[in-house]
């Protein structure tokens, strides 16, 4: 079995050099291509760093952030050509598959890329010529890790995810990479204005410690002599290994022996839209009808214009005042997160009496609080995110990145929540559906300005601890600090969110009759 | 049977032969083939049906609702049963009351006092499980019509709980019956006011229901669908389904209701078989002895074409 894989192996390698001239010539061009970026990347860090201390840390991180993506890539986007499964039919043992598979993947074109980039590694890095045992030890373990991430992780999806929902997956995938690839350009650059900074050699440290960083940190451990430091680390590794090994057996065991649960017969949600993402689950179906609306219904895209207004006339009056500029660029984004969560605390009466088909359906409360809140998720997390990053490329010190994020998604979960019991509780005239967004609503007065000032109220003092903490981190950036800020910002707003979607969902149980009779008296 | 008799004959007649053999045939076989087939119309299958439910247990109970809106009493005191299999029919004039018995029994507006129960499940009491029973159809609520007909289908179908495959085939074969096929992909608010009838219908039949509350299906939906739609009840009725649906047209109310409740400000003043309760006139006859017995063509004296009076 082995050798067989191994033969189809190199006719895979091979078979990418097979084709007109064109695609040969294209193929060389792509095959030089990515081993200039293999030794380019182990240039890279000679370039960052000034001292060797700091050349080993970012050594150390960059191998945790290139095994990582070996590890997330296959899961989200599943480029794999030899799968377990596809050796079902044939006769030979899950162990003997499994160990034939592993070791064949040797022979692949991103195994390949890694040797390249170990091999540049060895060639630049001069001080390794001192521990051949060490450097031996360290490109085996991480050439051993980064297959077994990637046939674990490659099989698990292939194993847990439905062939349907593949392409959500890469969705996903896309958003993650579209959220974490500001913090990590930032990082780069970051390096790059003060390769001196403690905050990369506590870095290194830390991802030493993780199985993906292990063997560069052992490496670096060895070279300065502490053999005890660099076996500890090398075994962090090792026995990161043997779990991943047992699991890709197991993994390969049970691909082998079931199939995936056939799409239900007759089952065609073709010209749905949306709701062909969602699954067939009340409270997916409600947040994907929400999503259609914020896409089909201008009355939600006119409420978010103003958005964006409040803070730039509150940074002008601020700046003007001449408030710091770097503590200025902390104040847009929870504005704007806390205005965008606030949004929805009204989001009953803009469905107007079309509630109904909740009430009669006897819809959960909390489904219908929950799956309202899919757009203000969907488009607000990332914004805190992203929006993080770039708040903190322009204060101009990534220490903070951790306590701006907990405060933002803080604020931004804290304001859903709010708004969540508000409008099962206070809803009040909102522009009829089919009206122009402009129109003012066709019954005026009624409780409109109290529940907009108590919503914005009771957000505002719910947010403020979780927010000050944050603030306090922010003037005493140490790392502890921070990363606390994040936990309690992000443990903060999950609590209340979820208490937000809990009594407004007990509300509606409650009150929906009242609900409809007051949205008609709207209509 | 007609078949039959034209295989009797000598196989080798000729077309112009078998028609003579049609009209004749039927003398000698049986009187009734041969004729035009008069389909049984919907008022004698109301009739039969009305002897049929009454022996069929009841599955809705209204015990006397009352809804007060501050002094205004909207209903008082409504009690009566919907038996399994009957198409029950709810009339009274505008402003009767008509609406708020029929959402109070959907759980869509809360009684003041009363009682309402569906298979001996409480409508307030245990909203859910009772709602899985009930199919509505509200008069003058809006529909998610942001939503294409076919989402709209899909929505109704998975917040009653079904599953996607069942949705889907429902959904599929609701739209056949409908008539809707080719407006699945358009957004519900760009129908016409007859087709948001129909989808909103569809909706709530889609979860097969074992009573269906529809208010004013009639309303706005052209003739022929509106048989359509009669098709559609009898043959859900005949199933063992009951429907009680409001309508103002008496005459429709007569011809397929085997069942009716007359409301007239928030009271039941008359219910039972539709035979029962018009005894012996028409329905509307009926009802309008029974809204207003003394004042009828009195006022309006000088509402008259020509202007020569004085």
């Amino acid at each position: 079995m082995v050798a067989r894989l191994f033969r189809l192996r190199v006719a895979l390698l091979l078979s990418v050099f097979r084709g007109g001239f064109r695609e040969v010539s294209r193929a060389v061009i792509l095959a030089l291509l990515a081993v200039l970026s293999a030794a380019l990347l182990a240039w890279l860090p000679l370039w960052l760093a000034g001292t060797a201390g700091d050349r080993a840390a970012i050594d150390i991180i960059l191998s945790s952030v290139l095994l990582a993506l070996v590890a997330l890539v296959p899961f989200f986007a599943n480029l794999g050509s030899l799968e377990p499964r596809q050796f079902g039919a044939f006769p030979a043992s899950p162990a003997s598959i499994a160990t034939g598979l592993f070791l064949s993947t040797l022979l692949s074109w991103p195994t390949i890329w890694l040797l390249i980039w170990m091999a540049s590694l060895a060639a630049l890095r001069p001080e390794w010529a001192g521990v051949p045992l060490a450097v031996l030890i360290a490109g085996v373990l991480t050439l051993l890790l980064a297959i077994a991430l990637a046939r674990v992780s490659s099989a698990l999806v292939r194993l847990a995810v439905p062939a349907r929902a593949v392409s959500g997956l890469r969705w996903v995938g896309l958003v993650l990479l579209l959220t974490t690839l500001p913090v990590l350009i930032f990082l780069v650059a970051d390096a790059l204005r003060s390769p001196r900074s403690q905050a990369i050699q506590d870095a290194a440290t830390v991802f030493g410690w993780t199985p993906f960083g292990a063997p560069a940190a052992g490496l670096s451990y060895a070279v300065h002599g502490d053999v005890a430091a660099a076996a500890a680390h090398f075994g962090v590794t090792a026995a990161a290994l043997i779990v991943l090994l047992l699991c890709w057996h197991l993994i390969v065991a049970r691909s082998l022996t079931t199939v995936e649960r056939p799409a239900p017969a007759g089952v065609t949600r073709d010209g749905l839209e949306i709701f062909e993402r969602f699954p067939a689950k009340p409270r997916a179906v409600i947040a994907a009808r929400a999503l259609t609306y914020w896409r089909r219904d201008p009355r939600y895209r006119i409420a978010l214009f103003a958005i964006p207004v409040a803070p730039v006339i509150m940074m002008a009056a601020l700046w003007i005042a001449g408030m710091d500029l770097h503590v200025l660029a902390l104040l847009p984004l929870p504005v704007i997160l806390l205005l965008f969560g606030w949004s929805v605390h009204n989001d009953v009466a803009l469905d107007s009496t079309a509630i109904w088909m909740h009430v009669a359906s006897g819809t959960k409360g909390t489904h219908d609080r929950a799956g309202r809140l899919a757009p203000v998720m969907l488009i607000g997390l990332p914004l805190a995110v992203i929006g993080s990053s770039i708040t903190v490329t322009i204060s101009g010190d990534w220490r903070l990145l951790p306590a701006v994020l907990g405060m933002n998604i803080a604020v931004l979960l804290v304001a859903s929540g709010v708004s969540s019991v508000f409008s099962s509780f206070m809803p009040y005239p909102a522009t009829r559906p089919g009206d122009s967004p402009f129109a003012q609503p066709a019954v005026q007065g009624s409780g409109a300005g109290l529940a907009q000032t108590l919503s914005m109220l009771v957000a505002l003092v719910l947010a403020l601890p979780p927010v000050l903490f944050a603030a306090y981190a922010i003037a005493y950036p140490t790392f502890e600090l921070n990363v606390m800020a994040l936990v309690l910002g992000v443990l903060w707003g999950l609590i209340l969110l979820g208490l937000g979607v809990l009594i407004g969902g007990k509300a509606f149980d409650r009150g929906a009759p009242e609900l409809i009779a007051v949205t008609q008296t709207f209509d | 049977m007609q078949a039959e008799s034209v295989q009797s004959e000598p196989a080798q007649v000729a077309p112009a032969a078998t028609e003579t053999a049609n009209a004749e045939a039927p003398q000698a076989a049986s009187p009734r083939t041969g004729r035009i087939e008069v389909p049984v119309p919907s008022v004698v299958r109301a009739r039969e049906r009305a002897e049929i439910a009454a022996g069929n247990p009841v599955v809705l109970r209204a015990e006397s609702l009352t809804k007060s809106y501050g002094q205004v009493l909207a209903a008082a005191d409504v009690s009566f049963e919907v038996h399994a299999g009957s198409l029950t029919g709810v009339v009274g004039p505008n402003g009767a009351g008509k609406t708020t018995v029929l959402s109070m029994i959907t759980g869509l507006n809360r009684p003041s006092s009363g009682r309402i129960s569906v298979h001996d499940i409480d409508v307030w009491g245990k909203g859910p499980a009772a709602k899985r029973v009930i199919g509505s159809l509200p008069d003058r609520l809006r529909l998610f019509d942001r939503l294409t007909g076919g989402q709209l289908l899909y929505y109704a179908g998975v917040l009653q709980g079904l599953d996607q495959a069942t949705v889907a085939k429902r959904a599929a074969e609701l739209a056949t019956a409908f008539g809707l096929e080719s407006a699945l992909d358009r957004p519900v608010s760009d129908y016409s006011a007859g087709m948001q009838k129909k989808i909103g219908l569809a909706c709530s039949m889609i979860h097969a229901p074992e009573v269906l509350v529809l208010d004013e299906p009639y309303e706005t939906i052209d003739p022929v669908s509106a048989s359509n739609v009669t098709e559609i009840l009898e043959k859900y009725v005949a199933g063992g389904g009951s429907v009680i649906m409001s309508s103002h047209s008496l005459d429709l109310i007569q011809r397929i209701c085997d069942h009716v409740v007359i409301i007239v400000d928030g009271s039941v003043v008359a219910q039972g078989t539709v035979d029962a309760v018009r005894d012996g006139v028409s329905l509307e006859e009926r009802f309008k002895h029974l809204t207003n017995p003394d004042d009828e063509g009195k006022g309006l004296e000088w509402l008259r074409g020509s202007s020569d009076s004085e």
